[in-house]
């Protein structure tokens, strides 16, 4: 892609380019890379396209064989279902409420944590942290039987604690914010000490105030997490009003004479939407996040 | 690492704490004593809530439908919570587990064994039901280990459907035995379809729901006399396997099985027959229009082996858990939905089918030809094996018969192989 | 980090300190502690207490009525030809998808880092798209484009080659997963690579490019030995995930056609379909071995290149 046809642009590729001092090291011959994103997009996003005319199609024309590109005959009905019919708000709410929580939980406790391990000497240290690498690494289904035999035993399913607690501090965010916290310039940290500045003092004044990328990563990880979590909300919410999307989403695109398509993509361009819009506006720092957790 | 002695510790204090909050003392309410512990259900009117699970479109007409008992009990609630058909036993496994149970669950017919198998559900009381008022197969697959653990709600069946206009070009009438099938395959494809017949292919399309009926149909029983093993090594196995790998052997049926182009292979008249359940008609009227399907489309009872013409039977059936709380509203609630007038509104609401045969008489069943085919199917099925270790037994079917129509090993080996795993798997009690 | 030969030195003052840190940090340490304990580490060790168990569906009841079994459910796990066939089949994934996934995600990276400035939110976003999309959706499309007389045959079907029925083909159903977990998977690490590629100081290329590098020899020698500890990082990440491959194969197959898609993830979630908790609880922790062997190798190298 992109690099094999580097080789033969030495020249700017336009005038306007040429204005401009050379602040760009590489020069990529512009309209090729141009051409090789936008036929690359579209390939990628292909499938995203088809899901989202197919939101407007009905169940017959979606079972037709080859597959339609345009709706033949539009409808909004997929999408009148979900939000008026179905009790969407309800389920977007539980997502929010549910997702929500979730992040600000990782945030505050994730990065707690994250400031001890990476700042602080204390006994059972190495070990908290290469337990937290473990479970990084445990596949998931083998906890969902104990994890919710506890849960019940605690009382709490069909709630939102059932829904919130277990994700509420993840390994994930633990490691993200241990690797960023660890590159804050010890002197900083040590002059504060000096000063006699207690320690949640220079967690919440000098460290946390630092910490805005891979907090933004890190929201965005774990709210897309919790944003597309089915198995668990499915098994501890026992009543529609505890419904989160996804959960929804299966519940009534899949009936016992198949896939109703159209209530899927209707339903799946619902879900996504929110994430793409969160992911719009916080790329930069996600970006910058990762950049400087990443490389360390 | 330094860390084993301390996760050790962790471990057990972990195992402990679940120890602790384990319902190791209510373990006694197992399969075996729940058996014991029938008691009856009087006539007296349903109290209290009755929470359910209910799969699919039952599960969404179902909290409507209610309104006719809570009618007739006044002081019952009835309240129904949806579950995707996919989930249903994740949600079970872990409701059992920690106890959570709704009162009263619909269990799909293949679902029986499995769930049984984990002394959550409760035997049908004495004299609620009589089993003899339900339909043959259906009846049957309730019964697990000898106990009756369910009431049948509604069946389904399969049945041939074909292209009646591209049939009669081809100048073929609807098979009625394997030859039959055979042949008028044979002439749909030499009348420019592409393929003759379609059939499932391997585990994902789960083509036991096919191979199973060839086989009884072949003259095979899944069990020896006793019933204490599986007996699969036979000759009705062997003929099974080869008539349905010969399908596509003879390039009759596509080797990818239905895949995506099922139902527009059969509106295009590529592939131009199949053998599925009663809601295809809705499926097709949904691409087509219901004229075309009047029009087009015939639907028969599956051709007949050597020895019967048996169809898958499926559906559900209600079941009530050890655990509910409301037990005995719950059974007056699963009496409700079996007796024959409530099968009949319950037809009108969903189309399907009741599970008890006097409903049958209802004008809306007899007056469709459709519905009647259906019923003279329902005469001769057979029910997946209500033991437990039959689903995973089935993915074995399925892969071994994949391999046959493909050529890679004989029906004989395939036949074997079944057999070796059905010996190491037992049936799963 | 050295706190070992730094508490090697007894000074009373420093002890006392050092006493104190330990209780704030485990004071901050406190609500993850509590959360993981309870939800992450009791769940886990239950369940790999159970797979050197007899539990199975029918004792779920009573969960601790059941036989120490040992190691019989590992011996077994690999004594199954199936769950051979699965780690085959894994390794097959794992091996062709992560280079693939890799390129794949540098080149969107180098690309959408080269300059351009307008539209680099709408590519960044676009090309994410895949990773947030529901699979179930858009996996109708993905059969339909590998279909007998799909778009990919169409188009191979222009340049003379008559392409396979790529998922009802043992031969070509994986790599067709492995293609569409790419195109699931390679936004992410875009993401993370284009974080990398900001890292590197301007200052590096520009001497480069005053030396008259050209740009692939400048991507060869500059940017992937700079880069390597963020390739490393996606991989990584990217084999933890691809080694619990699950979605693809379970949307698009089934497991088949005759298991030649049947993962270990998949192997295991049939395993509990089955009711087989203790031998699935096996197989699972048999491929959590693999994923922390495989990580640790990684995280070597991470290092070693770091010093």
């Amino acid at each position: 892609m992109p690099p094999t046809s580097s080789r033969t642009t030495p020249a700017p590729s336009g005038t306007s380019t040429m204005v401009r001092p050379p602040r760009r090291p590489i020069r990529w011959s512009r309209g090729a890379t141009y051409t090789a994103l936008v036929v690359g997009l579209l390939l990628t996003l292909m499938p995203f396209i088809w899901m989202l005319l197919g939101s407007f199609k009905t169940q017959g024309e979606l079972l037709q064989r080859p597959i339609t590109w345009w709706p033949e005959s539009p409808t909004l009905e997929n999408y009148e279902k979900w939000l008026s019919q179905l009790n969407y708000g309800q389920f977007f709410m539980n997502s929010i409420v549910v997702a929500v929580a979730v992040v600000l939980g990782n945030i505050i406790f994730c990065s707690m944590v994250g400031y001890a391990l990476a700042k602080m000497r204390f006994p059972g240290k190495k070990v908290l942290f290469a337990l937290v690498m473990l479970t990084l690494m445990v596949p998931g289904v083998v906890t969902l039987v104990p994890m919710f035999v506890l849960v019940s035993n605690m009382g709490l399913v069909n709630t939102y604690p059932a829904l919130i607690l277990p994700f509420l501090a993840g390994p994930l965010g633990v490691f993200l914010m241990r690797q960023f916290i660890l590159g804050i310039p010890d002197a900083l940290i040590e002059a504060a000490r000096i000063d006699g500045a207690g320690e949640f003092r220079i967690f919440f004044r000098i460290v946390l105030p630092q910490c805005g990328p891979p907090l933004a990563t890190l929201s965005i990880l774990t709210f897309l997490g919790s944003w597309n979590n089915f198995l668990w909300p499915l098994v501890v919410a026992q009543t529609e009003n505890m419904y989160t999307l996804p959960v929804a989403l299966s519940l009534y695109s899949v009936g016992s004479n198949g896939t109703y398509y159209g209530l899927l993509m209707a339903g799946s361009v619902l879900v996504v939407t929110p994430i793409l819009i969160l992911f719009l506006f916080l790329q930069r720092y996600f970006v910058q996040g990762i950049a400087m957790t990443g490389i360390k | 690492m330094k860390l084993g002695r301390k996760a050790v510790a962790v471990g057990i204090v972990g195992l402990l704490a679940l120890t602790a909050c384990g319902r190791a003392d209510e373990g006694s309410a197992d399969r075996q004593t729940g058996a014991a512990t029938t008691t009856t259900v009087d006539d007296s009117p349903a109290t209290g809530d009755i929470t359910v699970w209910a799969m699919g479109e039952e599960g969404e007409k179902l909290p409507d439908f209610v309104k006719g008992f809570t009618d007739e009990n006044p002081d019952a609630k009835v309240q129904v919570t949806t579950i995707p058909w996919a989930d249903v036993m994740t949600k079970f496994q872990t409701a059992v587990a920690a106890g959570t149970v709704p009162d009263a669950i619909m269990i799909g017919t293949s679902f029986m064994p499995t769930m049984v198998s984990t002394g959550g559900l409760a035997p049908v009381p004495d004299g609620l039901v009589e089993s003899a008022d339900f339909v043959e197969g259906a009846a049957a697959s309730t019964v697990a280990d000898g106990v009756e653990y369910g009431v049948p709600w509604y069946v389904e069946t399969r049945v041939m459907y074909y292209r009646s206009d591209l049939a009669e070009a081809a100048g073929v009438a609807a098979p009625t035995t394997w030859e039959e099938l055979t042949a008028f395959a044979e002439a749909m494809k030499a009348n420019g379809s592409t393929y003759g017949l379609q059939l499932p292919m391997g585990d994902a399309e789960d083509s036991t729901q096919v191979i199973l009926p060839f086989y009884s149909q072949a003259g095979g029983s899944v069990f020896n006399e006793a019933g204490d093993a599986y007996d699969l090594d036979n000759q009705a196995m062997i003929d099974a396997l080869n008539y349905y790998a010969s399908f596509f052997t003879e390039g009759l049926s596509p080797l990818a099985g239905y895949g995506d182009t099922q139902n527009s292979a059969f509106v295009d008249g590529s592939d131009p027959a199949f053998i599925s359940g009663p809601w295809m008609v809705n499926v097709l009227a949904d691409m087509q229009g219901e004229d075309w399907v009047e029009q087009n489309v015939a639907t028969v009872p599956v051709p007949a082996g050597t020895t019967n013409n048996d169809s898958y039977i499926g559906g559900a059936h209600l079941g009530v858990f050890n655990e509910a709380k409301n037990a005995d509203g719950a059974w007056k609630l699963v009496r409700w939905l079996a007796e024959p007038e409530t099968q009949q509104e319950w037809y009108a609401a969903t189309n399907d089918l009741p599970a008890v045969n006097s409903a049958w008489d209802d004008e809306a069943l007899t007056a469709n030809p459709r519905t009647q085919v259906l019923q003279e199917q329902l005469k001769n099925t057979i029910a997946p094996p209500t033991v437990p270790s039959w689903d995973e037994l089935s993915a074995t079917i399925e892969t071994e018969a994949e391999k046959v129509a493909n050529g890679q090993v004989t029906a004989e080996d395939a036949a074997t192989t079944i057999q070796a795993k059905a010996d190491a798997l037992g049936l799963g009690w | 980090m050295t706190t070992t030969t730094e508490g090697r030195r007894p000074r009373s003052v420093g002890a006392v300190h050092r006493r104190r840190q330990a209780v704030v940090a485990w004071l901050f340490a406190l609500p993850f502690v509590a959360v993981f304990s309870v939800f992450m580490l009791g769940p886990l060790l239950a369940s790999f207490g159970m797979s050197f168990s007899d539990l199975t569906i029918r004792d779920i009841k009573t969960p601790f009525a059941v036989n120490f079994v040992g190691l019989d459910n590992f011996a077994q796990v690999f004594q199954d030809e199936l769950f051979r066939k699965a780690l085959v089949n894994t390794f097959f994934f794992v091996v062709v998808g992560i280079p693939l996934t890799m390129a794949l995600g540098l080149a969107l990276a180098v690309a959408l880092n080269s300059g351009i400035e307008k539209f680099r939110s709408v590519f960044r976003v676009g090309f994410y798209t895949p990773v947030v999309t529901s699979i179930v959706a858009v996996a109708v499309v993905w059969r339909f484009i590998l279909q007998d007389s799909g778009l990919v045959n169409t188009v191979l079907g222009w340049v003379g080659i008559n392409g396979p029925d790529w998922l009802n083909d043992s031969t070509w159903a994986m790599p067709s997963i492995i293609v569409m977990a790419a195109w699931r998977n390679m936004g992410t690490l875009m993401i993370i690579f284009l974080a990398g590629l900001q890292a590197i100081p301007r200052d590096v290329y520009e001497a480069a490019e005053v030396d008259g590098a050209g740009a692939w020899r400048r991507f060869r020698s500059m940017t992937v030995p700079l880069m390597r500890p963020t390739l490393l990082l996606g991989a990584v990440l990217l084999s933890v995930g691809f080694l619990q491959v699950f979605e693809e194969p379970f949307v698009m197959t089934k497991g088949g056609p005759v298991n030649s898609t049947l993962t270990i993830s998949y192997y295991v979630y049939n395993q509990f379909g089955y009711g087989n908790y203790a031998f699935a609880s096996a197989a699972a922790y048999v491929l959590f071995a693999l994923i922390a062997a495989l990580a640790a190798v990684q995280f070597r190298l991470l290092r070693s290149k770091e010093d």
